[in-house]
């Protein structure tokens, strides 16, 4: 060692070597700097490992936070195509959840078009005015939730379970288990990128559905068709869970998912159970209706036919009767030609018996028995006359007399309907009063012939006597002609005279008694002045016609 | 509810972890599920002393190693329940190796070890040594599906394990 550095040791030594040692103390620290960058993410997995992870985090949260805002606003394209692998099956998948959704209510709507359901679907939307996609949805809505599990996604560990209650129970711990195994096994099986999972498989008649969240698993048996938004409902809940366990130390799944899930199946189950059955009941009585309906109808046409073909032959068989139309509504209507002179219409619905309606246009038949009417009415057909018409020819029958054939016969050929006049049969007489004229010219030769010197006389005389002279009074009424008598009473030769007198009055008053008995009045019987000189053993009476 | 813990049977194939299952709980799925999704899953509740806890045994078709879908049904375990075949050693090995790779999958959990087909004892292989020391750090019991021996007890004490953690 020079002096020089002897004496540069003495005066600058300490110094040199604190200027040394903190030479080495800063190189060591470079070194320690320099080896920061490679250890930091050893020290922070080893401070995430151990305790002091919680600090770990808190001190990270707000610089990754701020960090994360600048890179958003000084370079956002960097962070949409960091995101954009992510973004994109995110957004496919919910496109995809909702067309899938979509297309099952459409095909549904499709597949209930055009069956026996789907018509009757259609009824009810044309009767209540509700459109038929509404319709469909309303009626294919319908399912229940029969099992609902939360299973914890790792160990699958049954968290929740929820059943219908009248179901019969079973091992839903296994069931969990085999759950999660079978997803576990489809997820390898498949392999599918973006790690695809069982979302959903038919069970006999349930509906398997399946949500994976990152800490539990939601799996519903569902019986019935349910809409896509039970889908979503699910995954629904499944998020609301899992946002309720984030960050939430010691997070009560159990509690919470019945919480959350009761009101879920409550939510499902009520007001759209399935339908029960509808009974057959109503069914059969529909049916017995119908057909007891159908038979009535089948009856009713039956009896109208023949009762239409009862009126028929009714109308047809009387003569001056032409049917025009017949109709039923409620009543049988008939429009029916009818001559005057045939019968009425009164006799058609007794002889049907039942009401009927008819409307009446008149008309002169060339039946024969109106035309036999015509005549009678036309030709004042007297008692002691008949007529019958056959094919148009009128014949006259019995005994008219000659001031009816003087008035009337000339008129019969004229009648409508009448083709020719046979009058062979009829006797053409003297006229009444002419009758009455010659009855009583008869009566006035007549007397009650009495024995010499008596008063007494033969009764069947007396009885022959009172027949004729009622014939006269009969026929004087009939013509109503006033007749009277003069009885005279008469006296025999010899006798004396006041024997002959007593004689002559006994015997009138017995004639006058006996014209009595033949019903003529008191007043048009008069007894004769007595006359001495009519000598004979009768009484005798003149009748005189007013 | 009782509380509910996830059990695994692990263990070659052949070693009758199935029957052990079958004498154990009822059986809601058919074995069929073994061979088809690789597992079987039932139920058992399990009273101890002082409280009920519900076991969800997952029965794992037989492998000498666990594979990806295996991995993914263990996950969650509460506990694990091993399982030889007494007449075969290389099934202890096949049971030692599984339990080896769990670990990597989950986290401390309880362990059983049933050596199984006690009914047919006089043609162990496993020797009464290796059960010895493995008792030591494991709890072993000697089954038989066969009979129903020591399978009860088994399942208890893997409950009673299960429900003293957390």
């Amino acid at each position: 060692m020079t002096k020089y550095q002897q004496l540069r040791e003495l005066l600058l030594g300490d110094e040199r070597r604190a200027l040394q040692r903190q030479q080495a103390q800063i190189d060591a620290l470079s070194d320690a700097h320099a080896d920061l960058a490679q250890q930091l993410p050893a020290l922070i997995e080893a401070a995430e490992q151990g305790p002091a992870k919680p600090a770990l985090h808190q001190a990270l949260s707000p610089v990754v936070a701020a960090a994360l805002d600048d890179s958003v606003r000084r370079a956002p394209q960097r962070i949409v195509d960091a995101l954009f692998p992510i973004i994109g099956p995110a957004i496919r998948k919910a496109i995809a959840e909702a067309l899938r959704g979509f297309v099952l209510d459409i095909n549904r709507a499709m597949e209930m078009s055009f069956t026996p359901r789907g018509l009757r679907w259609r009824l009810e939307s044309w009767r209540s005015g509700v459109p038929f996609a509404q319709v469909v949805l309303k009626h294919t809505l319908s399912y229940r939730i029969d099992h609902l599990f939360l299973i914890e996604r790792e160990a699958g560990i049954l968290l929740y379970r929820y059943s219908a209650p009248e179901l019969p129970d079973l091992d839903a711990d296994a069931i969990a288990g085999m759950l999660t195994a079978i997803g576990d096994f489809v997820r390898d099986s498949v392999q599918a990128p973006g790690g695809g999972s069982l979302a959903s498989a038919t069970v006999g008649e349930h509906l398997l559905l399946v949500r994976e969240g990152p800490q539990a698993t939601l799996a519903a048996f569902v019986r019935g068709v349910p809409p896509a938004a039970l889908h979503e409902r699910l995954s629904q809940k499944l998020e609301d869970l899992h946002r309720g366990a984030a960050g939430v130390p010691g997070f009560d799944w159990p509690i919470e998912a019945a919480r959350a899930l009761d009101v879920t199946a409550a939510l499902v189950v009520r007001g759209e159970e399935q339908r029960a059955p509808m009974p057959k009941w109503p069914w059969i009585v529909l049916a017995l209706f119908l057909a007891i309906g159908f038979s009535w109808l089948i009856w009713q046409r039956i009896e109208q036919g023949r009762e239409r073909a009862q009126l028929q032959s009714i109308v047809a068989a009387e003569p001056g009767w032409r049917l025009i139309a017949l109709d039923r509504n409620g009543v049988w209507q008939l429009q029916l030609l009818r001559d005057p002179d045939a019968r009425s219409v009164a006799h058609l619905e007794k002889q049907f018996g039942g009401p009927v309606e008819v409307d009446e246009i008149a008309f002169l038949s060339l039946d024969d028995m109106p035309i036999a009417r015509r005549a009678e009415r036309t030709l004042a057909i007297p008692a002691t006359a008949s007529v019958r018409v056959e094919r148009g020819v009128l014949a006259l029958s019995g005994e008219v007399d000659s001031a009816w054939a003087e008035r009337y016969l000339p008129l019969a050929s004229a009648i409508a309907g009448v083709r020719d006049v046979d009058t062979r049969a009829l006797r053409i007489g003297p006229t009444a009063r002419e009758r009455l004229q010659a009855l009583a010219e008869e009566l006035n030769r007549r007397a009650l012939v009495f024995p010499r010197g008596s008063a007494d006389v033969d009764a069947d005389q007396r009885s022959a006597l009172v027949a004729e002279v009622r014939r006269l009074v009969e026929l004087a009424q009939s013509l109503d002609v006033r007749i009277a008598a003069t009885v005279t009473g008469h006296s025999d030769e010899g006798g004396s005279e006041r024997r002959n007198r007593l004689l002559r009055a006994e015997r009138a008053q017995i004639l006058h008694d006996s014209l009595r008995a033949a019903g003529v009045g008191a007043d048009q019987i008069v007894i004769a002045v007595d006359n001495p000189q009519a000598l004979a053993p009768k009484a005798t009476m003149h009748w005189e016609i007013r | 509810m009782s509380e509910a813990r996830k059990i695994c049977l692990l263990g070659d194939f052949a070693v009758g972890k199935s029957s052990l299952v079958a004498r154990f709980v009822r059986n809601t799925f058919s074995d069929k599920y073994l061979t088809t999704v690789g597992v079987k899953v039932d139920s058992k509740e399990v009273r101890l002393t002082d409280r009920a806890v519900k076991l969800v045994v997952w029965d794992l078709a037989g492998k000498a190693e666990l594979d990806s879908l295996n991995k993914t049904y263990i996950r969650g375990a509460h506990g694990l329940m091993l399982v030889v075949d007494g007449t075969r050693e290389a099934s202890l090995r096949a049971a030692l190796y599984l339990w080896m790779q769990s670990q990597k999958q989950l986290a401390q959990v309880p362990v059983v070890l049933m050596i199984n087909k006690l009914d047919m004892i006089d043609r162990w292989e496993v020797s009464s040594a290796d059960i010895a020391r493995l008792s030591e750090s494991v709890p072993t019991f000697r089954t038989s599906a066969l009979s129903g021996e020591g399978v009860e007890a088994a399942f208890t004490t893997l409950a009673q394990r299960v429900t003293e953690r957390p």
